[in-house]
């Protein structure tokens, strides 16, 4: 048998975003076991997940109280955490994967190190450096944590530092019970049957509320929106979803006064809610984990992506999904102020694209429509319709060509950037050049370190150039611009390497600095290539039908 | 039954209330109503009921000769069906006795009792620990918790002192007290943290000991969100 353990000590989305990798590593062969590590209280979501076999959990309350209550001492936490984990190394893993990359989840699996055959992601050794098991894992503890608007997907991180391969749309739907289903497919056939059975029903599921203020749809927007979705002559029915809490009930209770209490609205927990969803034609709601559930069960979905979300890391996967949020860059800056600019007419045109064939949307400045579309790299976004900034998407696209010929030696630079010959402009020269700027300083600071090594080799000379140098190098890599990648990259190497002799250190040194020069080199090239399909036109007309809806957006972007 | 306890005797006598019932008196205390204790025990649950019907574990602190505990088990039970605990912590040992030798203690297999005065006794308690870190209800039987202020007072702000050397006598698992018998007993577990950190070869239990120490320093919102 074929033994694989995921530990996930993350929340609700997190999880239902692991059934991709769980699915893929229950299908490697025939008598595959997947074991999902989870805290208590998300015990319920991992076990919707269709090839997860075991769930095991930590108590988190129980292991903070012990860890962090005067009343306790703290020696309980770690016989708690013993005690529950021994268990785990009972057994011999064919493959554990580190998913929640936070620092106790990178403890366990190192702590069950001996008995794993192959760790996928970061882990500790016994000398105490870190170890990344890939290119996947390093970009995935220390490129994408700084890059708000991420170039990959944590779908494909997922995948490709535990099988090499990335994504691509294959959903196998979550558990449902059929006590659930039965039920919902009886109520939900009232209601087409309530308005006449009428092939154009739609039933719009529409999730009421977050956990978190920022992410929520405004309350005036939404009821502005339900009239709307209700004042139209096409039957298109909402039904406002909700979680059994009393937040929910009374924010239901007041949207409802609104509307003569004559709202349909369903109430569900986790278990019940995928029977609910898969019912839907279709379904709008902030960024929260439904989007995930609604991705496993192939509903078409509306993401509406307000405050400072990880859009593009955690996005709907489904390619018949769209995602509207503030322009990108007006997001990074003041989510709260703009978040009121949301108007209800941006979401029912949204509405209107994802449920009508060749219908183009009119989103209003300031917001953009992004849809899911799948390279060589896996997932990305497409901007389709509404507002960018041309800057922050030439980033995105620089940046995920360079990530692409990294991880998996393909820039695919025909897919990424032929869309931008559009969008040529002064400011997007401008901002070429910054960044060209920047690759030049970068680069003279590496050859400057090259030098000092040179130095340094000599009998008796001291390292003070050479650390000094490394430091001068590597501040580099704080850096927003796309010339930082390489860089973060040798940092995250140079920190983790402990050489017992001088000699060794240099040696180390020297061959991941040259390394660094024709990984440098290579994004100068795809920077180049770039500009070339910017300001030159330099690109082949062959593309493919992605590339061709690229262009078509863009020039829908600027009409 | 917990350990009894080895303080000195409080002097102590038993009267009789006005309804019949006995009672017990320490130090010229009553411990209930000199009335009608029946009563009493009732108006105190009725006083406390939402914390009843919110938690099934309920940590009581005073015993008395329980009349209370009754009334408690009779809620709990309307309440919770027989999925419920009671843990009574009662520092006075000759107390549990003499109610258990009169027939005041309830006969519910749901209810355990403490009697120690030591307090590193009972936060040394395997059962006791697990109980109370499930966040359980807690009422204070008033003149119980009156005549014991400073020892309650105690328990219920107790500051572990988190030394190896304690640790020692907690009832730890072989291979946690195996992985600090290689530390000095004065060391606390945030000094230990230093040491198993810049250790040049880590053990595997020294790999959750660090994964603890980085929790005890972040919130689960933090904690999601820190990368290695």
């Amino acid at each position: 048998m074929k033994s694989s353990l995921i530990i996930n000590l993350k929340r609700v989305g997190d999880i239902l975003s692991t059934s991709l990798l769980a699915s893929k590593l229950k299908t490697e062969s025939s008598d595959s076991h997947v074991t999902m590590l989870v805290y208590q209280e998300f015990e319920q979501t991992a076990r919707l997940l269709p090839d997860v076999d075991e769930v095991i959990t930590i108590d988190r309350k129980k292991l903070e109280t012990f860890s962090k209550s005067n009343l306790f001492s703290d020696f309980y936490a770690l016989n708690y955490l013993y005690e529950t984990l021994s268990p785990l190394t009972q057994k011999r893993w064919d493959n554990a994967v580190n998913i929640s990359n936070d620092l106790l989840s990178t403890r366990i699996i190192s702590f069950l190190a001996d008995e794993v055959e192959i760790i996928s992601g970061i882990s500790y050794g016994k000398d105490q450096s870190i170890k990344a098991s890939s290119d996947w894992a390093i970009v995935y503890n220390d490129i994408l944590p700084g890059r708000l608007n991420a170039p990959v997907h944590f779908q494909d991180v997922y995948q490709g530092m535990t099988t090499g391969e990335t994504s691509l749309y294959e959903p196998t739907a979550l558990k449902t019970k059929s006590k659930y289903d039965n039920q919902t497919a009886t109520n939900f056939a009232k209601i087409r049957e309530a308005y006449g059975n009428d092939e154009s029903i739609r039933l719009i599921g529409i999730q009421a509320k977050t956990s978190t203020k920022s992410k929520d749809i405004p309350f005036g927007t939404l009821v502005q929106f339900i009239q709307l979705l209700k004042s139209q002559d096409k039957p298109w029915i909402p039904i406002i979803l909700s979680a059994p809490t009393e937040k929910d009930r009374e924010f239901i209770h007041r949207l409802n006064y609104k509307f003569d209490n004559k709202l349909i609205s369903v109430e569900s927990d986790m278990q019940a809610l995928p029977s609910i969803v898969r019912n839907l034609d279709a379904l709008v709601t902030p960024d929260t984990a439904i989007k995930h559930v609604a991705d496993s069960m192939r509903v078409p979905t509306l993401e509406v992506s307000l405050g400072n979300s990880p859009l593009f890391k955690q996005g709907t996967i489904n390619p018949e999904s769209i995602i509207l949020t503030h322009r990108i860059d007006l997001r990074e800056r003041k989510p709260e102020r703009d978040r009121h600019l949301l108007m209800p007419e941006d979401l029912m045109q949204s509405l209107h694209y994802l449920l009508e064939d060749h219908y183009r949307p009119h989103i209003e400045g300031g917001f953009t429509l992004y849809q899911p579309a799948y390279d060589k790299l896996g997932l990305r976004y497409v901007s389709v319709f509404g507002d960018i900034k041309p800057e922050v998407e030439a980033q995105r696209a620089i940046e995920r060509s360079y990530l692409g010929k990294y991880l998996i030696n393909d820039a695919q630079t025909d897919t990424l950037f032929p869309s931008f010959q559009r969008l040529k402009s002064e400011e997007l020269q401008s901002w070429i050049e910054q960044e060209k700027a920047f690759i030049t300083d970068a680069s003279k600071a590496l050859l400057r370190t090259l030098r000092a090594l040179g130095k340094a080799k000599d009998p008796g000379s001291s390292p003070e150039y050479i650390i000094k140098s490394l430091d001068q190098l590597m501040s580099f890599s704080e850096s927003g611009h796309v010339g930082a990648l390489p860089l973060k990259v040798f940092r995250f190497k140079v920190e983790n390497f402990f050489g017992k002799t001088q000699e060794e250190n240099l040696q180390f040194f020297e061959s991941h600095l040259f390394e660094l020069k024709a990984e440098t080199q290579s994004l100068i090239s795809i920077v180049n290539d770039f500009e070339n399909i910017v300001s030159k036109g330099r690109i082949s007309r062959s593309r493919n039908k992605e590339t061709a809806r690229d262009v078509n957006n863009i020039s829908t972007i600027e009409q | 039954m917990g350990t009894s306890s080895n303080q000195t005797k409080p002097e102590y006598h038993v009267k009789e209330a006005r309804n019949g019932s006995s009672i017990p008196v320490i130090n010229g205390v009553h411990l209930h109503s000199s009335y009608d204790p029946q009563r009493e025990a009732e108006a105190f649950v009725e006083k406390n009921i939402s914390t009843l019907e919110k938690h099934r574990h309920i940590l009581l602190l005073g015993l008395g000769f329980a009349y209370h505990l009754e009334k408690i088990l009779e809620a709990l039970s309307e309440n919770h069906g027989n999925n419920f605990k009671v843990v009574v912590i009662e520092p006075n040992g000759h107390l549990l006795e003499e109610a258990k030798e009169r027939g005041k203690l309830p006969s519910s297999k749901n209810v355990v009792y403490y009697t120690t005065a030591d307090i590193t006794k009972l936060y040394s308690q395997k059962e006791l620990i697990e109980f109370l870190v499930g966040h359980p209800g807690i009422l204070m039987h008033p003149a119980s918790f009156n005549l014991n202020r400073a020892f309650f007072e105690s328990f219920l702000s107790w500051n572990a002192k988190n030394t190896i050397e304690e640790a020692r006598e907690l009832p730890l698992n072989e291979e946690v007290q195996s992985f600090l018998a290689h530390y000095q007993d004065y060391v606390q577990f945030s000094e230990l943290s230093e040491e198993v950190r810049t250790s040049s070869e880590i053990s595997d239990l020294g790999h959750l000991f660090m994964g603890i120490q980085n929790m005890k320093q972040s919130s689960f919102n933090e904690q999601t969100e820190n990368e290695v």
